[in-house]
């Protein structure tokens, strides 16, 4: 699958040693609850700020233009500060976006300086654009355009590949989600059959590199299928593969599929452990496992039968 | 068609990631997306448009009227009427985007004649499905009593429409979302075909579909309306703001309500059919593994073209 050309939302970065990472990009939905987490509590903070200069004003008997004064520079240093101070000393994340598991980084891959976080967060006004006055909601109010419509946000983000807005367009920085690192599972297969079905497998059959993923995909997911649906998929690419391997046609699509992948992933990883350490195998040994069945239909155990 | 080579990744995804990837495929195919959408969109907006006309007549409607006084009481109930006809409307006008997607993500470009070839062929289901079960075409019925008789009916219109109709039509939705695209791309019947028994009837199939996801379906046609409520605001308040800057007319006028604000209904309706087709297939993915047996059967067509051994 061409990777460039399917649509998803992931952003594919080379290194100048040319290795490749792979970042899931975290869409316009992905990071408004970020900005509302972060909005709130910048909010809160300016309440609790405010809530304390009016006891503090109270007992000093501060003049009340004083204390109106300080709550607006705190508030405004909340509201242009607030993403600044964070991204730029938390490694590209603010409270709302730790919480929210998204961070920004450069183009790049790297992690953004305090230019690239001051660029983002001082544009951050151009993209609540157009402003709407609150005439429209009610004739009677003052014309001030401060009702944000995030439409220009939003276009900005609809045409960028990797979703950035006119703030991550001016510092080259974009937001990615942060992935845990996926460990592959070890996956359990304990139907005992099938290790006996895996060695009835013709040893010269190899598999291509997007059959593996197939099985491995399909090994991976079964358990979360019911018994009816798993023979419904496996039957799929167990016929031609029974045909191929002379197997008995009833034979289970869903065990079939599970020996190929125990062949695979689970003897084979053995196997090749096992071959580092042993000696040179003579010219006529072959790849047959010693304890190999002949395949023919005769000696096919009754228990391969798919159930009925 | 390869079935492993999609357009879109096949994978499970959240809901926010769902949306977000909506407007990746609405920019790679915008504008045939556009087209099709125009070519559904049409006929409804024109009926719609003649049906609602008589209620933007807000100075003889309260000049009729001895008990609402307030033009604001008109104008806010042409708007909700409009939502709710389109928004009810737009799983049968949009049928062509449905179709459409569905090819486009097996990186099939079908023509405007396959298109609506494939959605006539449907023709009869669709209307039943869609136009009278989930009440699509029956939203003209109160559109049809409201050109003869505009007049401000709450007692009427907020039980028997807002209510009934379009809660009725909400709750379908909401607990079986993908009908249009179960009669469209999976072309499921109506009834069971005699002779096919591995063939599912439209009925069996929405059933299986839906019914292990019911609650949580319900829950992400809730966030999706929440989201697209939001968004067609935004659009139809930037419009306001364009008109104000290239007119001086910095009001909600008469432009607004006859033909820019349906049109953003219809643009947020067209864009919540990508995301309810994306959520088709992530829901398909949970729930069938979808994306195995689309693995599956490319491999097992490999297999049979060429023997690997």
């Amino acid at each position: 699958m061409n990777a460039q050309n399917s649509i998803d939302l992931t952003a594919v970065i080379t290194t100048p040693e040319n290795i490749q990472f792979e970042y899931r990009i975290a869409g316009p939905f992905r990071r408004l609850p970020a900005f509302l987490l972060d909005f709130v509590l910048r909010a809160m903070c300016v309440a609790a700020f405010f809530i304390l200069m009016v006891f503090v004003g109270a007992m000093a008997s501060l003049p009340f233009g004083m204390i109106l004064f300080l709550i607006f520079l705190v508030s405004f240093a909340f509201d242009w500060f607030y993403g600044l101070f964070f991204e730029s000393y938390w490694n590209g994340q603010t409270p709302g976006k730790w919480l929210t598991r998204i961070r920004v980084i450069s183009v790049d891959g790297r992690p953004i300086n305090a230019y690239q976080a001051t660029v983002r967060n001082f544009l951050r006004l151009a993209d609540f654009a157009p402003m709407v006055s609150f005439e429209l909601v009610s004739p009677d109010s003052p014309p001030v355009y401060a009702i944000p419509t995030f439409l220009v946000s939003l276009l900005c983000m609809t045409m960028s590949p990797r979703f950035q807005r006119l703030g991550d367009l001016a510092a080259g920085t974009m937001v990615v989600v942060n992935q845990r690192s996926w460990v592959p599972t070890n996956i359990k297969l304990e139907d005992t059959r099938v290790a006996s079905l895996s060695e009835l497998i013709p040893p010269n059959f190899r598999m291509t590199s997007t059959l593996a993923k197939a099985i491995a995909l399909y090994a991976e997911r079964r358990s979360r299928l019911s018994v009816g649906r798993r023979t419904e998929l496996a039957t799929h690419l167990s016929k031609p593969l029974l045909t191929q391997f002379g197997l008995l046609h009833d034979t289970s699509p869903d065990l079939l599929l599970c020996a190929l992948y125990y062949r695979e992933f689970v003897v084979k990883d053995a196997f090749s452990e096992v071959k580092r350490f042993a000696p040179a195998p003579s010219s006529d040994s072959t790849d047959m496992p010693a304890n190999a069945l002949p395949i023919t239909p005769e000696s096919f155990p009754p228990i391969l039968k798919a159930p009925q | 068609m390869q079935l492993d080579k999609t357009a879109i990744t096949i994978s499970q995804r959240s809901g926010v990631d769902v949306i977000d990837l909506s407007l990746l495929v609405v920019r790679r195919y915008w504008q045939s997306i556009a087209f099709f959408a125009f070519i559904g969109i049409l006929p409804f907006a024109i009926v719609d448009f003649v049906l609602l006309w008589p209620m933007t007549q807000y100075e003889s409607l309260l000049i009729a009227s001895r008990d609402f006084t307030e033009v604001g009481v008109y104008h806010f109930r042409y708007l909700c009427t409009v939502t709710a006809i389109i928004l009810i409307q737009a799983p049968i006008a949009l049928s062509p985007v449905t179709y459409f997607i569905g090819q486009a993500v097996f990186i099939e470009q079908p023509t405007a004649r396959q298109v609506i070839s494939a959605v006539w062929k449907r023709c009869s289901a669709i209307i039943l499905i869609l136009g009278v079960l989930r009440l699509s075409l029956i939203a003209f019925i109160p559109a049809v009593f409201l050109f003869f008789d505009p007049a401000l009916k709450p007692e009427v219109e907020i039980p028997l429409y807002l209510f009934c109709l379009c809660g009725l039509a909400f709750c379908i939705r909401g607990f079986r979302p993908f009908a249009a695209e179960i009669l469209l791309l999976e072309r499921c019947p109506i009834r069971k075909p005699k002779n096919r028994h591995d063939q599912l009837a439209y009925g069996q199939r929405s059933k299986w579909l839906h019914s292990s996801l019911d609650l949580q379906l319900f829950g992400v046609h809730i966030g999706i309306t929440l989201v697209e409520i939001l968004t067609a605001l935004s659009i139809a308040l930037s419009l306001v703001f364009l008109i104000g800057v290239l007119t001086g007319n910095w009001n909600w006028g008469i432009w607004m309500d006859l033909f820019l604000f349906p049109l953003t209904i219809w643009l947020v309706a067209t864009w919540a059919t990508v995301i309810r087709f994306l959520f088709y297939m992530n829901s398909r993915i949970r729930t069938e593994g979808w994306e195995i047996e689309l693995r599956l059967k490319a491999e097992a067509q490999r297999l049979q073209e060429v023997p690997t051994w």
